[in-house]
């Protein structure tokens, strides 16, 4: 998904377009854990966690909330059949176990027996089909719909040439098979999203597009109250046998106000976590003075996030076509000045893969900062005298353009800012051969390296328009090799493909990574479990109070 | 009316210092009194990269990249100033030959000129700027004023977004206010007994408003624009603010607000500075127009 705006990866990632999920591979443990949160006291049960958030939740609907937000709530009220475990790793939700057929093509998934809806009636196998059709249907235009085309049958239904997805399969109440057009090793990740997640089909046809005022789902919580703009409640869920996720009583989030309140109303103690929706959501300054005070700075929670922000240069305009340019530019940016800049709340980006997606390469060749050399390539490239060029950039108070615009003016290249609204870049640097150079910023959709390489490096994916191949680079070598791992079934190999296609692509340097930013977390001494999550983020379900 | 006087001299020295400052400041920088105004300094940020506050080698401490505020204010004026200056000239020659034209030929014109002024009036001239503004990028947009049948490439504008088109974006939007004083004055004078002797000699139009009429308004139509200057340096600042002015890294007081907004509450020198550079900029134009109302029209 993307992330634009410099400061909003530290502000607010993802929000914009898509759910913002972070990855810690399993055997990576980056998390900075404070010592209030790695608690060993049994957990207690009782309290109501008190939450703020500036705006209404987008939707409650899971067909229909596809952002940060929405999906750490949707998680309260619904399953799905397969969850993060505590890591990225994927463990059984409503479903036992799966095995996947021979072709790699057909999943089979065993329910668990007894769970319900918060209405009552048993979760069967038919509800899945319902649920994941409902996403598939144009009529709902479920902004996570186009993660499920690749279910065998989906596009027939979706021309409505078909009344059911011919990939979708309810042979028994208690098992069910999804068939897909072609093997996907990272269709599992893919039923983690809110699309996948199951509603009732009785419900659904009661409230209507009302759903989300009215959820009815089998998750630890259910809705009690929603006054938008006000307030949003949600209690234990009785008929869940989820016990270990329901230490809390109740969660009462208020809806409204701005950071600053939220944060002052934090410090008096009214709230439990300062900013749910942000990172870190408090004012930068404002959060350096919190980080650095002896009374919060142990109940900061920090983890780097799945997502990385770039310098996008088009591979089709000159003086971008050339190879050596774009590697002078590479030499030319200060990265460790960014972090200073950003405070430290990111770290310097070599490669294009997050530190935390599985396939990181801590070996990648990428370019020191050496100012000498990328001169020494401009003039080789003919450029000694100089150069002009456009660099497109969000209309925002961030240091990171400016910053980015003075170093290249150390090297002879005079980058003119065009900072513009936020979809005007986003439309601008989709489109072919407009925007010459750009800001530009990616975010996991799902822990796996195919959500950053295959989307904005694989140049049979260039359109002319709405493409997320910002640099418009296409070298043959890397589209084979990305085709090659996308149907790998052996996961080291897997992986290895993917290094091998993301070395490649730095050394043609269609873009500048530039940074990767942290997610942070900032609570109350009596909240515990708060750990970050690093695809979910907040998980308030496995929360609990010792007040 | 000494009062007056002794305001207006103060504004003019404060618009007189920022000016020379202005001037000068390209010269104060190669003699080392003054930094570069982009300058992104290593010793401009503390540890945790944030601005140094005001004092020691950065007379007004430094912005969010290290850079020298005092310098970049400077510059800015370098910036406010002209692009000031320079809309309200554009305002003037609208606000006057419109409010000439309405007020001597009266009638059908007078009409349909008003009706025009206060079509432009309702609309909030920020408002109405933004939109003139959002049509400009940096790489510059031709704008056709002719049908688009006729190929007459010589009445093709090409506007790129820089100090230029920003004076002439807020001069468009500034002049209404204008035409309603000129056009009253010039309602007043054309009953004027020496408009009158010179029409009866069989002077033409254009004459009577050139040699009788213009003279006349002159000292109206400068205290005005002096006036103006204050809202048309005013109007530059929140396009700068909302990041459509002139584009950085060029200092404008306005983008260097907007840049310092977050840092308010901890470094609130980096909102105070520029702002009090608008503030006295805008005060001093304010303090000369009034003088220069009380010198012309003593009687009020």
């Amino acid at each position: 998904m993307k992330v634009l705006s410099f400061l909003r990866t530290l502000v607010f990632p993802g929000t914009i377009l898509g759910l913002w999920l972070l990855l810690l591979t399993t055997g990576q443990s980056a998390t900075a854990s404070s010592p209030a949160a790695t608690s060993t006291v049994q957990p207690r049960r009782g309290g109501t966690l008190r939450l703020a958030l500036p705006a209404d939740v987008s939707s409650l609907d899971p067909a229909r909330g596809f952002d940060t937000i929405s999906f750490q709530f949707l998680l309260l009220l619904y399953q799905g059949l397969v969850e993060y475990g505590d890591g990225a790793e994927l463990v059984p939700a409503l479903a036992t176990d799966w095995h996947l057929s021979t072709d790699r093509r057909t999943y089979t998934f065993h329910l668990r027996p007894g769970a319900r809806f918060s209405n009552g009636r048993a979760v069967v196998a038919a509800d899945f089909v319902y649920s994941m059709e409902r996403t598939l249907d144009p009529k709902i235009a479920a902004p996570t719909e186009s993660y499920f085309e690749e279910i065998a049958g989906a596009p027939e239904f979706r021309a409505g040439k078909t009344p059911h997805v011919r990939g979708l399969r309810a042979p028994a109440p208690e098992t069910l098979e999804i068939e897909l057009a072609a093997p996907d090793p990272t269709f599992l990740f893919i039923l983690t999203l809110p699309g996948a997640l199951v509603v009732p089909q009785e419900a659904v046809a009661q409230f209507g597009a009302n759903f989300t005022a009215h959820p009815v789902g089998s998750g630890p919580y259910i809705l009690t109250e929603w006054q938008r703009g006000t307030v949003m409640r949600f209690a234990r869920n009785p008929l869940s046998p989820q016990t270990n996720r329901q230490h809390l009583d109740a969660i009462e989030v208020r809806v409204g106000g701005d950071r600053t309140l939220h944060l002052m109303m934090f410090e008096q103690g009214e709230l439990d976590i300062a900013e749910v929706d942000d990172f870190p959501g408090i004012p930068i300054p404002d959060f350096l003075r919190i980080e650095q005070s002896p009374r919060w700075h142990l109940l900061i929670e920090r983890i780097p996030t799945g997502s990385a922000n770039y310098l996008s240069m088009n591979t089709e305009m000159p003086p971008f076509d050339n190879l050596k340019v774009r590697q002078a530019v590479n030499y030319a940016i200060n990265k460790e000045k960014l972090i200073r800049l950003l405070h430290g709340m990111a770290a310097t980006a070599a490669g294009i893969l997050p530190v935390t997606m599985p396939g990181f390469n801590t070996n990648l060749q990428s370019y020191p900062y050496d100012p000498a050399k990328a001169r020494q390539l401009l003039a080789e490239s003919g450029f000694a005298g100089g150069l002009t060029v456009e660099l497109w950039c969000e209309v925002d108070p961030s240091p990171i353009p400016a910053s980015l615009q003075y170093d290249l003016k150390q090297v002879g290249i005079n980058a003119q800012l065009n900072p513009v609204t936020f979809p005007t870049l986003l439309h601008s640097q989709e489109q072919r051969k407009t925007a010459q150079c750009c800001t530009s910023a990616w975010s996991q959709d799902y822990p796996d390296p195919s959500d950053f390489l295959d989307v904005m490096f694989n140049g049979n994916r260039i359109t002319e328009s709405g493409c997320q191949n910002t640099s418009f680079y296409n070298n043959p070598q890397v589209n084979q090799l990305l085709a090659a791992a996308a149907t790998c079934p052996d996961p080291s190999q897997r992986l290895h493909l993917y290094q091998q296609a993301e070395q490649i692509i730095v050394t043609d340097a269609p873009c500048v990574p530039l940074y990767q930013p942290y997610s942070y977390a900032l609570h109350q001494p009596w909240v515990h479990g708060v750990a970050l999550h690093p695809v979910v983020y907040f998980r308030f379900e496995r929360m609990w109070l010792d007040r | 009316m000494l009062m007056a006087n002794r305001l207006a001299g103060v504004g003019a020295v404060i618009i007189l210092i920022f000016a020379l400052l202005a001037v000068a400041a390209p010269t104060l920088t190669r003699w080392h009194l003054l930094h570069t105004p982009d300058q992104q300094d290593e010793q401009g940020l503390d540890a945790d990269g944030l601005p140094r506050p005001a004092g020691g080698a950065y007379l007004a401490g430094t912005d969010n990249l290290g850079r020298d505020m005092l310098s970049r204010v400077v510059y800015g004026a370098r910036v406010s100033l002209p692009v000031g200056v320079g809309a309200m000239l554009t305002a003037m020659v609208i606000g006057v030959t419109v409010g000439l034209l309405a007020g001597f030929f009266g009638g059908k014109l007078d009409l349909v000129l008003m009706r025009i002024t206060e079509i432009f009036m309702t609309i909030p001239a920020i408002l109405l700027a933004i939109a003139f503004a959002g049509l400009l990028d940096v790489s510059g947009r031709t704008i056709h004023l002719h049908p688009a049948w006729l190929h007459w490439s010589w009445l093709d504008v090409t506007l790129k977004r820089g100090a230029v088109s920003v004076f002439f974006i807020v001069g468009l939007v500034s002049w209404p206010g204008m035409v309603r004083v000129v056009r009253a004055q010039v309602l007043a004078l054309k009953e004027r007994e020496f408009v009158l002797a010179a029409r009866t000699l069989g002077a033409s139009d254009a004459r009577i408003i050139l040699r009788a009429v213009l003279p006349n308004l002159l000292p109206t139509v400068i205290v005005l624009s002096v006036m103006s200057i204050a809202n048309t340096i005013l109007l530059e600042a929140g396009l700068g603010y909302l990041g459509i002015g002139v584009p950085p890294p060029a200092p404008t007081w306005g983008s260097m607000i907007s840049e310092g907004q977050p840092y308010f509450i901890t470094y609130p020198h980096l909102v105070i500075v520029p702002g009090l550079a608008i503030v006295l900029t805008v005060l001093a134009f304010n303090l000369l127009g009034q003088g220069l109302q009380e010198i012309v029209n003593p009687k009020r």
